[in-house]
């Protein structure tokens, strides 16, 4: 027990074993946490219903269900169809305007459970495919536990670490040599490793209970019984298997991985005999396999990696459909539990081997002395590190004052002083007109850009602040904000996000699912000194969501996006029943403008024409806060709009009205 | 001084282990790039090839009449079969009116498809795309000189000489060009092993205190240090040029490669926006002496690295790290608008494709320079400031020119 405590001692204290581990601990637990995002973000956004519904639903698939879900899909699709009906009996004139809120309102109850029913009609049909072995469940938990294959390389350098000293560290000083006569040898080796398998040990515990907490705790992990194939990820498994046991099992073949790594580090170190060879080969022993070999080829062979990898033995089969003969063909079959038995008694084997290999040279030590290091150097070794830091993000745009607006409209365009830009939503191109020379030009102006293979999307939305525009671009799988000064046409990209999920690591592709790829059907952008906000308006999210500038933390808000609009500081929409209503988008407070009800509204130069409600619908101007009403036209209108460079009004019949003229 | 780099030289690489590695990870290398094709091409004998026999060997027959200089008539012999095959296939007119080449149709598509008609449509309709280019850039150039960006004018001017005019001539079989130009495991191999021969330069003096006492002795010091630092850039120059070679000769051979490296570099897959406007054959040397100076770079930071340490294991560690996250900021940063991350990171370099691959400029005091011709300098400059800080961190030797009274061991 002295000699064990010793050893221990050695390995934590004077190789700095302890202070890995630590290191170890809080670098993984943040990058763990840093670095989650949902599976399935839909299913956050629309939690509530989704929850609710999952109440009911949890479990196989029985006919019950599948009646419901029928029946749901008729009463929204019912319940969408009322709406339009309402809307056009309203706009026909055949209906009042508190009729249509109280009819709106009945409805809404309803159509809030449409973005989560359509993720359950996603796992309907998914689990349709295979009533017996697919169950409905919450996904995102499980998901985020077990819908990963990457290779845990941190894990991987800490073990490097930790266990290479325990014998190089005594042929380094040639204290081997003196050790020869020590009468305990042998049986210290033991010792050794034992307690290099029991840190691996601790180790691999540490990171799997992690995960297992973190997920519990962010996304809860009900339904552990339920089949691993309720996952999609996992859809082809043959095996029948639980998920918690999946998880279990998954976790364990990896435990096993590692232990097969350590033991086979530890006798590289007692056959080579020095640091250099050792890390090399033991290094070259994973990463080599991992970057050569698709897993399908891996697999199947007993060597670390394919343990540490053990999520490729749930994933199924691998098929190729052969467009000749219409048979697919199997490229590669899931191992099954017999195969896999034999791979660990394989694996068990090397282990032994190799620790074998390590108790048949029996050397022993007692010490290792570290020696201190310069102030100098470490100073200078700070300095590199910091170097090499890359520095990334984005950079500060300087805010151009003057007045900005913003309107949430698809036919939205912006006016300053000098300027008109105005965005065409069927091409979605963005047009600059010079109000003093009258030349036009398209505001996007990347020749490379008419190259075929260059995909660049525009998105038809422009925010303006003084002779400064902002514009939305999807170039080549970025989304991109870009910020134009119009008096020298100068652009710069002030926002830069990939949408891909996955990124290319040496001809690997890892999956890289970050928050952004959700970004992908953004309708417009405007943005103040702190926060970038995208609009989004799709079946899933209504809505804005608010990106900081400086720490990239996304927050949604859940403001109406019709009739609504941005003036540079404040955002403003109109309620259920048409009052202004200004929000803070800072502190997120909403508090009613009560003077002015309308039933549209544009924001344009610091002036909101309306349709006053209260006014049968004539178009109104005042100041954003309301003050300062002023009558336009006494004629009663439908809508406003900028078009020819004008902002008109649209009468029940005859004419557009020109309400004022750039 | 030249003795003692070839001392140095043959003490830290010539290794038994080295060379050991070296042909083992050569012999990796080749199978990858058979694997690839292997997989990748519908001519390999593959699980691919399996749809229809005797691909390659139609290949070739057609190659004989479409290959070369392009013509009109080339151009329509080729439509009128990529037609025929087509409307085949979907059963729009009879099987038996298509003269098969391959074994089935599906196997004729493919060929047609894949090989022939969109490569050409490609090649033949990428001059009015490069044109279009061109106008557009000119017509920025009057925009933007008129509002006084100058800078924007300069970078549109750049962009307009570099589009006008280009025109793809010839067609040429480019799926080995394509393979090899986004061919990054012999980067892993490289790096691995320029990694392990840079742990034995410094640390075996120190792992045996052999360092204190070569400061007592003529040539010790800095002067070793020097001594060192070239030995290892003859090995890491020697290493990357080796698999360079390999790659080259390799994908020439297993792809069976015929002509094509007159071609110009924008013909292939992915360098639609290239930014220079040479041919295959002096990209790929061009690339090579890239591949060599980044490689070189990177190793003098690892170099560094390892002077702060008394045993291989930390620094070889380290230097995983340190890659790992050069690669991944690399390739994430790739089709990136901050040219910035780009040109300084060694990555870049290393992969040829994203610097070569896009139009890119950054702006150095109101001048567009080319994303290209800033990285090599940057690079440089890294590795020379590495070079510099390990000569700083090396202890000065305590030999003394004039009477000194420490010890004086000649080498």
């Amino acid at each position: 027990m002295r000699t064990f405590l010793f050893e221990c001692k050695k390995m934590l204290r004077h190789h700095f074993g302890l202070a890995l581990i630590l290191l170890y601990a809080v670098a993984a637990l943040s990058l763990m946490i840093l670095t989650d995002v949902p599976y399935n973000a839909k299913i956050e956004d629309a939690e509530k219903s989704y929850l609710r519904y999952m109440e009911k639903l949890s479990g196989p698939l029985t006919d019950e269900k599948a009646e419901f879900i029928d029946r749901e899909d008729d009463v929204i699709a019912d319940t969408q169809a009322r709406r339009e009906a309402l809307y056009e009996q309203y706009y026909a004139g055949a209906m009042d305007e508190s009729v249509l809120r109280s009819g709106l309102a009945e409805l809404e109850q309803v159509l809030s459970r449409a973005p989560a029913y359509e993720i359950i009609y996603e796992q309907y049909q998914y689990i349709s495919g295979d009533k017996e072995n697919r169950y409905f469940l919450p996904t995102n938990g499980w998901n985020a536990l077990l819908a990963i294959s990457d290779a845990d390389i941190l894990l991987l350098l800490t073990i490097l670490l930790l266990l290479i000293p325990i014998f190089c560290g005594e042929y380094d000083c040639q204290m081997e040599l003196l050790l020869m006569t020590s009468r305990n040898g042998r049986k210290d080796m033991w010792l050794k490793l034992l307690l290099a398998m029991l840190a691996v040990l601790v180790l691999c515990g540490f990171t799997y209970l992690s995960r297992y907490l973190l997920c519990l705790t962010k996304y809860g992990l009900p339904n552990a019984v339920y089949p691993l194939q309720s996952l999609s990820y996992f859809g082809g498994c043959e095996k029948s298997i639980s998920l918690l046991q999946a998880y279990l099992a998954i976790c364990a073949l990896k435990t096993v991985g590692f232990q097969y790594f350590s033991a086979m580090v530890l006798a590289f170190s007692v056959l080579l005999r020095g640091y250099a060879p050792t890390v090399f080969l033991s290094a070259a022993s994973v990463f080599l396999p991992y970057f050569a070999f698709a897993p399908e080829q891996y697999s199947r062979a007993p060597i670390p990696l394919s343990f540490m990898m053990a999520t490729n033995y749930f994933l199924g089969p691998k098929l190729n459909m052969n467009y000749a003969t219409g048979v697919p063909e199997v490229l590669y079959a899931e191992l099954s539990w017999a195969e896999l038995a034999l791979l660990i008694a394989v694996g068990s084997a090397a282990i032994a081997m190799c620790v074998l290999c390590v108790l048949l040279r029996n050397r022993n030590h007692w010490q290792h002395v570290k020696k201190g290091r310069s102030k100098a150097k470490t100073i200078m070794l700070l300095i590199c590190l910091t170097a090499l830091l890359p520095f990334c993000g984005c950079a500060e745009s300087g805010e151009a004052s003057g007045e900005a607006y913003f309107n949430c409209n698809a036919s939205a365009a912006y006016v300053s002083e000098d300027y008109i830009v105005t965005s065409d939503v069927s091409s979605s191109t963005i047009t600059v007109t010079n109000r003093k020379t009258g030349e036009t030009y398209d505001l996007d102006r990347e020749p490379v850009s008419e190259l075929s293979s260059i995909t660049a999307t525009g998105v038809a939305s422009v925010f303006g602040r003084g002779n400064t525009v902002y514009y939305l671009m999807l170039y080549k799988g970025m989304l991109q904000v870009r910020e134009v000064r119009l008096v020298a046409m100068e652009e710069r990209i002030v926002f830069e996000k990939p949408l891909r999920s996955t990124i290319d690591f040496l001809g690997l592709t890892i999956d890289a699912n970050t928050k952004w790829s959700d970004f992908r059907n953004v309708m417009g952008v405007f943005a103040d000194n702190d926060f970038f906000y995208f609009t989004f308006s799709s079946n899933t999210f209504n809505g804005i969501r608010r990106v900081d500038r400086h720490t990239l933390a996304v927050t949604p808000l859940d403001v109406p996006l019709v009739n609504a609009f941005f003036d540079g500081v404040y955002y403003y929409y109109l309620d259920d029943v048409g009052v202004l209503t200004k929000y803070d988008l800072h502190t997120q407070n909403a508090s009613p403008i009560s003077s002015v009800v309308a039933t549209a509204c544009y924001f344009y130069r610091n002036r909101l024409y309306y349709l006053n409600r209260l006014e049968n619908n004539q178009v109104y101007s005042c100041n954003a806060d309301g003050s300062a009403q002023k009558s336009e036209t006494a004629e009663r209108c439908i809508s406003i709009m900028f078009r020819n460079d004008a902002l008109v009004a649209m009468p029940v019949s005859g004419e557009n009205i020109i309400l004022t003229e750039p | 001084m030249m003795q003692m780099v070839s001392l140095e030289f043959r003490k830290a690489f010539c290794r038994r282990s080295i060379l050991i590695a070296l042909i083992l990870l050569s012999l990796l290398n080749l199978w990858k790039v058979w694997d690839g094709y292997r997989e990748t091409s519908y001519m390999a004998g593959g699980r691919k090839s399996e749809i229809a026999e005797g691909m390659r060997d139609a290949y070739r027959e057609l190659y004989k009449a479409y290959g070369g200089i392009i013509t009109q008539e080339k151009a329509n012999g080729i439509a009128a079969w990529y037609g025929k095959v087509y409307s085949a296939s979907r059963g729009e007119i009879p099987l038996s009116s298509v003269a098969l080449v391959t074994s089935n149709i599906y196997g004729d598509l493919i060929l047609a498809e894949r090989y022939y008609a969109l490569p050409m449509q490609k090649f033949i309709g990428y001059a009015a795309e490069a044109d279009a280019v061109a106008a557009k850039a000119k017509e920025n150039y009057r925009l933007y000189t008129e509002l006084g960006n100058d800078y924007d004018a300069k970078r549109n001017a750049y962009i307009y000489h570099l589009y006008l005019g280009r025109s793809i001539g010839e067609f040429a079989y480019t799926e080995g060009y394509d393979a090899f130009a986004d061919y990054q495991f012999s980067i892993v191999l490289t790096l691995f092993l320029c990694l392990y021969g840079i742990v034995h330069v410094f640390i075996p003096e120190k792992e045996t205190q052999m360092g204190l006492l070569l400061l007592t002795t003529t040539n010790g010091g800095k002067r070793l240090a020097w001594a060192k630092i070239v030995a290892a850039t003859a090995y890491i120059a020697g290493v990357t040029l080796w698999f360079y070679l390999l790659d080259a000769g390799s994908f020439t051979l297993v792809y069976g490669t015929i002509g094509g490296g007159s071609l110009p570099l924008y013909a292939l897959k992915s360098f639609d926006s290239a930014a220079v406007n040479w041919s295959v054959f002096q990209y790929a040397a061009v690339a090579g002496l890239y591949r060599l100076l980044g490689m070189w770079s990177f190793c003098m930071i690892l170099l560094l690295l390892t002077e702060f340490f008394h045993n291989a294991l930390v620094p070889f560690i380290g230097s995983i790290i340190v890659i790992a996250a050069i690669v991944l900021l690399g390739s994430f940063f790739a089709y990136s608008s901050h040219v910035w991350l780009k040109i300084l990171n060694p990555y870049s370099m290393l992969r040829g494709s994203v610097l070569f691959s896009q139009t890119d400029f950054i702006n150095v005091f109101d001048v567009p320079i080319p994303g290209y011709q800033a990285a090599p300098v940057a690079a440089a400059a890294v590795g020379l400031a590495a070079v510099a800080l390990i000569f700083l961190c090396e202890k000065r030797n305590i030999y003394f020119k004039k009477g000194g009274r420490h010890a004086n061991l000649s080498l």
